[in-house]
Formats: structure tokens, C-alpha cells, sequence
């Protein structure tokens, strides 16, 4: 092919293009990616008692809330509130939303946060061993821990920020050692909900519920050992709830075993669901702090597992449930594994700092072209 | 699901709009068809990732294209982990199954594009093939729309020479 001018050589280039099917496959790819990941909104309103506090700030707000905390009683009383029981409103929305407007430090404020997580994680525990988790405040429960979990990882990034500039390197250690032990006990209060979350789904649609109470049992032990419980906790025994499970499994025993099937699979979405928001951040954290290879191939992998998801999602709408249910497996595997590296990246990190701040700067410099980056990547890899 | 969000629509149009063009950016850089569609899809779901976290996008073009350039440095970085055994194992060959879309003429312009200096030759296909001003090349590349505009005209001498136009 001759061309007798660079504009018909450009011209022939551009009617190079995505078949209409290729175009439309990627369409509906991406219209479901979208579906699944919608624009971010808080994950929980705070509640409308907070709010009304809150415009009394800040001052008044002191006077008001050291009159609730003095009032005793009630207060008190409220502490060992359950969901569902009616003081329950007044220890989540008022005594520790005070506590926690009090607190100034972004160390206490993360601790505090933290620790919100995991009394609600020992409420869901308490509530599935005497059977009285329902969907609706495993629901709100669920709300909460992740809203919690998120406070506390602002809250810790802040930790970071301040000390960054002063001379205080002595004070510096002490910081991280804090930052990786709040992060840890942020991580193991994720991965308890998505526990508790996964068996009380299970539960509620099992055919085979020893084995099943055999599981949801060892995640209330794993939630156990979140540690720090502000309620304590008596283990179920098995033949407490044995007669329960039996009882479900009569009712249950009769439906089609595809309904099984189909009720596992949407536990397992909505599992899913929460889980792709956590290693969501974890992997955005990673990016923030090393911007290095790791949190690429951690986002690489996380968007695999995304990808897993959201065929798995459509694979369910579509009725194929044996494929949408070892889809969401591997995506779950795949996420779960993508935030244990996180972590321990990040701990790693926090022992040996300089290292991946050289990678990061050398690599965000070569942009202009594949080979020089390549070069330089090589380059910096030799030497360490 | 309600009615779709202004956003959505938004980024449903600019797929619409620019898919052919960031596919045909990724193929003149990575070579094969179905890696160029990976890389595509990849670029419209970080794209999406980055406007549900708030991130607010005033040219879709130029976004995308940083996007797609990102993404090809990105490309080659994991790639040379893992190619070079596979390609001594099952040889280098071009992706079958592109019958009719690799008419021997496509094959030819790319072969005529990839010989030139990478330095050039994307300022060159950004500029022509996908329209972009020198200022949105120069925001996609990271550099000066100077630099730009004097690659473009290099760029276009060295395809002159290649294609024999005097």
C-alpha cells in the first residue's frame, strides 16, 4: 500500500476500531461494574438525636453531655443494651457518640472507634447465639462496624500525619507500633463481621446445620478473640442451639435444594459486597502509603477479584448458580489474601520506611517513555 | 438500581464516545488485539473507580487518555515477569482468532508505526489517529505543549521517511 501523504496513512489507522460486539460486551461490563460500585455515600447517617446535639456545639455540647453521663441510671443501664431492646438506641446514638465528640486525640479517637467496631461484633455474636440475629440488624449492625472500622482508619492516617514533620523521632516508633496494633485490630474486626455475617446467612439457609453450627461457632470464637469485648460473652454450648438449627432444617428440609443453593449464593453477594469495600481501602491505602509495586499487583488482583464479582453477579441473575457461587468463592479468597498482604506490607513497611520512598519517587519521574522506565526500574532494583 | 446518576451517564457517554479511540492508543503500544481490549476495559473501570470516590473530571478525553497511557506503563512493567518464558515456550505468535480485523493493510500501518521511535510515535497517533490537541497530549504525557508540538513534527518527518513521501 502506497500512501501519498501522512493524512490517508492516519486516515486508514483510524478505521481500525472495537468490533460492535467487542464494543458491546465491554458496555455491558462496564454498566454492571458501575451498578456495583456505586458512587460513594456514607455508609451510615448518624442518627437524628446525634444531630440535634450536635447544633448545640460546642461548648453547650460539654455541659449537655456531662449532665446525660452524671445522669447515671439510664446511662448506665444502656451499656448492656442489645439491639432490638429499647435502651439500645440510647448506648449507640447518644453515650458513645458523646464519648466519642469528647475524645481530641486521633490515637484515642481510633481506639475509640475501634473499639465501637467490636462491641458491635460481640452484640452480633451474643444475638446468633441465642438465635435473635434477624436479617435487619445484621444489617444495621453490619452498617455500623464498617462505618466504625472506616472512623478508625481516618483516625489513624491522622496519627500518621501529625508527628511526620517534628524532631520527636523518639515519640515516632512508639506511633507505629500504635498504628499497626489499631490496624490489626481494625483487620480482625473486619474479618470477624465477615465471618458472622457469612455463618448467620449460611444459617438461616442451611440443609446441614450441625456442620453449619459447628462453623458459626468457631466465628463466634474468632470474634472472641477480637478481644476487649465490652460485653461478656458466654459461648453457646451445641445443645443449646442444636434444637433451633433442627427446627430450620425441618422448615428447610422440605424446599427444593435449588433455594439453598440460591439463598448461599446471596449471602455469599452480600459478603462479597462489604469485602470489596474493605480491600478497597486497604488496597487505596497501600497506594497512598507505597505507591510502589505492591500496591500495584494488589490492585491488580483486587480488580480480578471485582471482575470475578461481577460475573458472578450476573451469573446469578441469570440463574447459573453453581458458577456465581465458585465465583464469589474465589473472589472472596482473592480479596481476603489481597488485605492479609496489605497488612502485612504495611507492617513491614512500618520497620523499614526509606526503601519503598526511593521506588516510589524514581518511578512516578519516568512517565515519558516504556523503555527509559523500564530502565530505571531495573536500575533500582540491583542495588538493595 | 434507580435511574442512572449524572455521573454514570456521563462516564456511559465518554465510553461511548472515546472506546475506539483509547483501544486504538493501547493496540499502537502493546501489539495485540486482545491485551489492547483488556487494557481498555481496565482503563474505563479505574476511570469509573476514580470518579465514585469524587474525583471530579473536567476533559473525559484527556483523563482517558492519561488513563490509558498509565496503564500501558503499567502493562509493560508486569509483563516482562512473565513473557519471556512463555515466549520460549509456545514462540512468538500473533493472536489468531483477528481474522477479518487484521486485514494485511492494519497489519502494515502498524508495522510502520511500531518502527518508529516510541518517543515520537505517541505524540504522532494521539495527535492524528485520535485527534487530540498538542495542550491535552501535553497533559496526558506529562510534558510542555512545546515538547509535544516539536515531536509531532519529528515524528512526522521520520513517517515521511518511512512511507517514502518526499
Amino acid at each position: 500500500m502506497k500512501y501519498d501523504h501522512t493524512d490517508t496513512f492516519f486516515d486508514q489507522a483510524r478505521r481500525e476500531q472495537l468490533t460492535s460486539a467487542e464494543k458491546e460486551r465491554m458496555y455491558t461490563f462496564l454498566t454492571s461494574y458501575i451498578a456495583h460500585k456505586p458512587i460513594r455515600t456514607k455508609a451510615i447517617e448518624r442518627s437524628p438525636w446525634f444531630i440535634g446535639i450536635a447544633f448545640l456545639r460546642p461548648l453547650p455540647l460539654i455541659a449537655f453531655s456531662l449532665i446525660i453521663l452524671l445522669s447515671g441510671g439510664t446511662v448506665f443501664a444502656a451499656e448492656h443494651a442489645l439491639p432490638g431492646d429499647a435502651l439500645y438506641p440510647i448506648k449507640v446514638s447518644i453515650t458513645e457518640e458523646v464519648r466519642a465528640a469528647l475524645i481530641v486525640s486521633s490515637e484515642k479517637q481510633a481506639l475509640w472507634a475501634v473499639e465501637r467496631a467490636e462491641r458491635r461484633i460481640a452484640e452480633a455474636t451474643l444475638l446468633m447465639a441465642e438465635d435473635r440475629l434477624t436479617p435487619e440488624i445484621r444489617t444495621e449492625l453490619d452498617a455500623h462496624i464498617t462505618a466504625h472500622a472506616e472512623d478508625a482508619h481516618r483516625a489513624v492516617d491522622n496519627v500518621e500525619t501529625t508527628p511526620e514533620t517534628s524532631e520527636s523521632r523518639m515519640a515516632d516508633t512508639g506511633t507505629r507500633e500504635l498504628q499497626a496494633h489499631i490496624q490489626s485490630r481494625i483487620l480482625a474486626a473486619e474479618k470477624a463481621r465477615d465471618r458472622i455475617i457469612r455463618s448467620s446467612v449460611r444459617l438461616a439457609f442451611s440443609a446441614t446445620p450441625h456442620a453449619e453450627m459447628a462453623q458459626a461457632k468457631a466465628s463466634t470464637e474468632d470474634a472472641a478473640e477480637v478481644r476487649t469485648m465490652a460485653l461478656t460473652i458466654e459461648p453457646p454450648t451445641a445443645t443449646d442451639t442444636a434444637p433451633n438449627a433442627a427446627e430450620l432444617s425441618t422448615l428447610t428440609a422440605s424446599e427444593p435444594p435449588r433455594e439453598e443453593l440460591r439463598g448461599r449464593v446471596a449471602g455469599l453477594i452480600e459478603t462479597a459486597h462489604e469485602r470489596s469495600k474493605n480491600t478497597d481501602r486497604v488496597v487505596s491505602r497501600l497506594e497512598k502509603r507505597l505507591g510502589s509495586d505492591v500496591a500495584q499487583s494488589a490492585r491488580e488482583r483486587f480488580n480480578e477479584a471485582e471482575r470475578e464479582r461481577i460475573v458472578g453477579a450476573s451469573a446469578f441473575a441469570e440463574g447459573r448458580l453453581e458458577e456465581a457461587e465458585t465465583r464469589f468463592e474465589r473472589s472472596l479468597d482473592l480479596m481476603l489474601a489481597v488485605q492479609e498482604d496489605g497488612e502485612s506490607e504495611v507492617s513491614e513497611q512500618a520497620d523499614d520506611d526509606t526503601l519503598p520512598t526511593a521506588t516510589s519517587t524514581a518511578t512516578t519521574t519516568a512517565t515519558t517513555s516504556v523503555e527509559t522506565h523500564l530502565q530505571i526500574e531495573v536500575g533500582i532494583e540491583q542495588p538493595l | 438500581m434507580g435511574k442512572p446518576s449524572q455521573s454514570e451517564e456521563a462516564f456511559l457517554a465518554a465510553h461511548k464516545e472515546h472506546a475506539d479511540g483509547i483501544f486504538r492508543f493501547c493496540l499502537s503500544r502493546v501489539g495485540a488485539r486482545e491485551q489492547a481490549l483488556d487494557l481498555t476495559q481496565d482503563v474505563f473501570a479505574k476511570t469509573w473507580d476514580y470518579v465514585r470516590e469524587g474525583g471530579a473530571i473536567d476533559s473525559w478525553k484527556a483523563f482517558l487518555y492519561r488513563t490509558a497511557h498509565n496503564a500501558i506503563i503499567d502493562f509493560y512493567r508486569k509483563k516482562k515477569s512473565v513473557s519471556l518464558d512463555v515466549l520460549e515456550e509456545s514462540g512468538f505468535e500473533p493472536s489468531t482468532n483477528e481474522a477479518q480485523h487484521t486485514t494485511a493493510e492494519f497489519a502494515h500501518i502498524r508495522s510502520v508505526l511500531s518502527s518508529l521511535d516510541e518517543t515520537y510515535r505517541v505524540p504522532l497517533t494521539l495527535r492524528y489517529m485520535e485527534g487530540l490537541t498538542p495542550a491535552e497530549i501535553a497533559r496526558v504525557l506529562s510534558l510542555t505543549p512545546n515538547v509535544v508540538s516539536v515531536r509531532i513534527n519529528r515524528g512526522l518527518a521520520q513517517l515521511r521517511t518511512k512511507l517514502h513521501i518526499i
